[in-house]
């Protein structure tokens, strides 16, 4: 385990940053919640973001602040996916190989929602008095999972999930064709 | 990340057209247009048509620009997935066809995609060992000069690469021996004198061994060559190429049910022994064929 600023890996992995606000912002447009500043990119911290304001409807929010879960990880599947094929049988990689592992790896690793996003659900799902209990009850190990992504990216977690969704899932699966 | 815009400290929207003095303290206006149409149940005061504009934030050009280029690169791959996929499972199928001793249906499967990854260490090691088994060992051992300047990560791989090699190297003779027979190419009692001689300094070499025993059941010394062919399958009881050379001998001297019992023994173990299948199919074909003329005679 060696230590490498979080700012450089932000700084290389930065289309997983841009899919991941764009993933909050369509998911802003697909609920009808206004937005009112979005920045794909920045080199600082937080990294992006999107200023939207508070959905009426409290599961909106949560899939706002999960949305980039979901893109994210499709996205990195499907663009290394074509990828790892060569890579599982005769660990065969060309120029384009390395480049579309290195796309889905980082839009992958970024799949999980941030420490700001866990707060929002937090006090948005949780701590409103008028969302129901089963959403709360659904909400609340999704905040821990988050929280303890968010502590596990000092380890390298992120980096790990994204490995494990758009190489090692893949291989696993591709034993199963044949 | 995403900001509820109440927690942050940002600009709120310019909300100065209408003058406070003529708004209702009990309306709800618009934070954007100061119509009186706020819908209910937000925190934030928009009417549905600014809500719904704002909903529609303009996504930059250049994401839009990464977005179609990220789009082609996934189309382009996804072009690829058929054909890597039909790799892949063709690969999967030869190992498991090489593990059944299948390896002529491997090395057919295996020979196209060594055309298309033609530097592939893992390709070449395995169609290296299948065309050795299918009994091509032309094929077998020019991959194995290849190999031989090439460098190997992976260790199993290269443990692989060295036991199909001393596997080809088995019945080997090396070059400058093969010169001296050369020199005498139809004659069969000149050639066993060198390998006699050459014998007497190597008297280990395989190769020379079984040449040995050729040689003279070309001459029609067939209790020689098969006392040699014998001794050999004594010390190296598993191997099929002097098992073969020892059916055909014994084809030679018509004993051909021991023959088919022998070859019969390598299908077991290789059931796509090419020379194996030809002598079975034609010892049998051969045998029904009497069979059914001695019973048409009956009739």
């Amino acid at each position: 385990m060696f230590f490498v600023p979080g700012i450089v890996v932000t700084v290389a992995t930065f289309p997983g940053v841009v899919v991941h606000e764009l993933a909050h912002q369509l998911f802003c447009r697909l609920f009808g919640v206004a937005v009112y500043e979005v920045k794909y990119f920045q080199v600082g911290n937080p990294a992006g973001y999107v200023i939207h304001e508070i959905p009426k409807n409290p599961v909106h929010s949560l899939f706002i602040s999960i949305g980039p879960f979901f893109l994210n990880t499709l996205l990195g599947i499907l663009i290394a996916f074509p990828a790892i094929i060569p890579y599982a049988h005769i660990g065969h990689l060309n120029i384009t190989d390395y480049f579309l592992m290195y796309l889905g790896v980082s839009i992958a690793m970024h799949a999980f929602p941030s420490i700001g996003d866990a707060n929002n659900i937090m006090s948005i799902v949780w701590h409103e008095p008028s969302t129901p209990l089963w959403l709360k009850i659904i909400c609340l190990p999704i905040c821990c999972i988050i929280y303890l992504g968010a502590i596990g990216s000092f380890f390298w977690l992120d980096l790990l999930y994204g490995i494990a969704v758009t190489i090692w899932l893949p291989m696993f699966l591709l034993k199963f064709i044949v | 990340m995403h900001v509820n815009p109440e927690s942050a400290e940002q600009e709120q929207v310019n909300s100065a057209a209408t003058p406070v003095a003529d708004k209702s303290p009990w309306t709800r206006y618009c934070e954007n247009c100061n119509s009186p149409d706020a819908e209910e149940g937000y925190a934030t005061r928009l009417c549905a048509e600014c809500r719904k504009a704002h909903s529609r934030y303009p996504i930059h050009k250049q994401i839009k620009g990464a977005a179609i280029l990220v789009g082609i690169v996934i189309v382009y791959s996804l072009t690829l997935v058929p054909e890597r996929l039909r790799t892949y499972i063709n690969f999967e199928k030869a190992k498991q066809l090489m593990e059944e001793h299948r390896f002529h249906s491997a090395r057919v499967l295996l020979e196209p995609l060594l055309e298309k990854y033609d530097d592939n260490l893992k390709l070449r090691v395995a169609f290296m060992e299948a065309a050795l088994r299918d009994g091509n060992q032309e094929a077998a051992d020019s991959i194995n000069r290849v190999l031989g300047n090439m460098y190997f990560e992976d260790r199993d791989l290269l443990a692989q690469a060295e036991r199909v090699s001393a596997e080809l190297s088995f019945l080997y003779i090396a070059n400058d021996f093969n010169e001296l027979l050369d020199a005498h190419p139809d004659d069969d009692v000149a050639q066993l004198h060198i390998v006699d001689s050459l014998l007497e300094n190597n008297p280990e070499v395989v190769g020379l061994k079984t040449a040995k025993a050729v040689l003279n059941a070309n001459l029609g010394n067939f209790s020689t060559c098969d006392t040699i062919l014998l001794n050999l399958l004594k010390k190296y009881p598993g191997s099929v190429d002097i098992s073969r050379i020892y059916a055909s001998s014994l084809n030679a001297q018509e004993r051909y049910q021991e023959a088919d019992s022998i070859y019969s023994v390598i299908l077991q173990h290789y059931p796509e022994d090419p020379e194996a299948l030809e002598y079975v199919q034609a010892y049998h074909a051969n045998k029904n064929a009497t069979a059914d003329s001695t019973h048409q005679i009956h009739l």
